[in-house]
């Protein structure tokens, strides 16, 4: 078996993606790993793959952390464990070292999304695209809500929300067309 | 008791309706007065942050600074949305350069927030505000012998220090169930990921945690399932019909919304709460009274 990061590391480390990338404080403390994989070992992705983890996800929670601190940014850019996190914070909660698994994992697709739009799954593009289309992530129900008299929802906060992601760059991010 | 400013998000609108109906009915009964801004929008959620840290701080601190301009605190049904609003609100408030940055994104809107309300779940408004005790009281059918599989999910509890929800593990939800006369049963999944979040990018994988939290439920006896989070009650409602179809494996566990467990137990109107609005039939309820 291919060992998961290479063992001569020098052509691949970027050492300035180790420290630029982070733009928030938590996403910072990944320096305080000491790969216990306490992350790994509680996370519910990892668990549902079980043998095949490695497989289907590439980099397990602490191989990413690791990586990050080797500056190996291809490797850990391209893992399908970013995008199959499902936030759930188990990762977070439980290391004894205080590292915020799950910004880091965050920040890791921020970064993927910048310099590697082939990345992007085609999932979350959708989302964007709704939000930019109607201001919001699914349609409303209105015959339902009417049934059980709720209030009617004007959309002047859809409205604005489009206006506001135009403004912050939503569009030229993901690449939509006419922009 | 001042109101709290009403935040309702997507999902609960386009799928979980009598989830916001339901916990409306509840609410008024104690006491609760909610406001409707009509400004709020989208919560900016979690898939956002996956794309921009700054679009998700931006879009978060827009529907904050709404709800600081009226001078209220914001309650929230969705955990998603509370989770997002929770986690850009200690941002904000814990760096104030980082909240100046964000300010300065805002000026169109003509919009600042100055970190100076809080954010509560539904469940904490219940739990701290109204207070167990209270609503012990306000209960006139009591159940007898139901088993509940009380569902916190991740992000009431997750990550403890941003949305300082009380102990881990936790048990307001329990406490608050119990307070009906049903019985909280121990069973093991209670504060893991109903596979919502991943829905979008693997439906194979959302089955796959879906399923094992409901096999694990039944393997408790619970009688039914009991959220608080639209995404939790879609996948143990809409998902779980689908695993019975695609897979063949009918667990036949009903998810019933806390605010609708409440609200039988306080005799209220069952066309209001939805009872009938759930995919997964709650009719069998009737014969733990």
């Amino acid at each position: 078996m291919e060992p998961a990061i290479p063992l001569n590391m020098n052509t691949d480390r970027d050492k300035g993606f180790i420290n630029s990338m982070f733009s928030s404080i938590q996403a910072r403390t990944s320096a305080y790993c000491f790969r216990c994989i306490t992350c790994t070992n509680g996370c519910p992705i990892v668990l549902n793959y079980r043998e095949q983890a490695k497989e289907k996800l590439d980099l397990l929670p602490h191989q990413l952390m690791y990586a990050v601190r080797l500056g190996l940014k291809d490797l850990v850019l391209e893992s399908q464990m970013l995008w199959l996190c499902t936030e759930c914070y188990m990762c977070t909660e439980y290391c004894p070292q205080g590292v915020h698994v799950c910004d880091v994992i965050y920040e890791l697709k921020n970064l993927a999304i910048k310099e590697r739009k082939d990345l992007m799954p085609r999932g979350l593009r959708l989302f964007a695209h709704a939000l930019l289309d109607n201001g919001r992530t699914a349609e409303i129900m209105d015959w339902e809500r009417e049934d059980l008299e709720l209030p009617e929802l004007s959309g002047a906060g859809d409205a604005e929300l489009q206006e506001l992601l135009g403004q912050l760059g939503l569009p030229q991010l993901i690449d939509k067309e006419g922009s | 008791m001042k109101p709290y400013a009403f935040f309702l998000g997507c999902s609960i609108p386009a799928r979980v309706n009598h989830y916001e109906a339901s916990s409306r009915m509840v609410l008024k009964e104690f006491g609760v007065d909610l406001l409707d801004i009509e400004r709020f929008s989208c919560c900016g959620p979690v898939p956002l942050r996956s794309i921009s840290f700054d679009m998700f701080l931006t879009v978060g601190a827009r529907n904050l600074a709404l709800a600081e301009t009226e001078g209220l605190d914001i309650m929230c049904l969705c955990s998603g949305c509370f989770s997002t609003l929770s986690d850009v609100n200690h941002q904000l408030r814990e760096d104030s350069e980082l909240r100046k940055d964000i300010n300065k994104k805002l000026e169109p809107t003509g919009l600042a927030y100055g970190g100076k309300i809080a954010v509560k779940h539904f469940l904490n408004v219940l739990h701290q505000d109204v207070g167990v005790n209270t609503i012990k009281k306000r209960i006139v059918r009591p159940y007898k012998d139901l088993r509940i599989a009380t569902h916190y999910g991740c992000h009431t509890v997750r990550p403890s220090k941003v949305v300082q929800s009380g102990t881990i593990p936790p048990v307001f939800f329990d406490e608050l169930v119990e307070a009906t006369g049903a019985e909280s049963v121990d069973w093991s999944a209670k504060a893991s990921c109903c596979g919502g979040p991943v829905l979008g990018a693997d439906e194979q994988l959302a089955m796959d945690l879906c399923e094992k939290k409901i096999a694990d439920a039944k393997a408790w006896k619970a009688d039914f399932l009991c959220t608080s989070c639209p995404f939790c009650q879609v996948q143990f409602d809409s998902i779980q019909a689908k695993i019975a179809t695609d897979r063949g494996n009918a667990y036949d566990l009903p998810s019933i919304l806390y605010p609708q467990l409440l609200g039988l137990a306080m005799d209220m109107d069952t066309d209001l709460l939805g009872i009938d609005n759930n995919r997964i039939s709650l009719d069998s309820i009737d014969t733990f009274f």
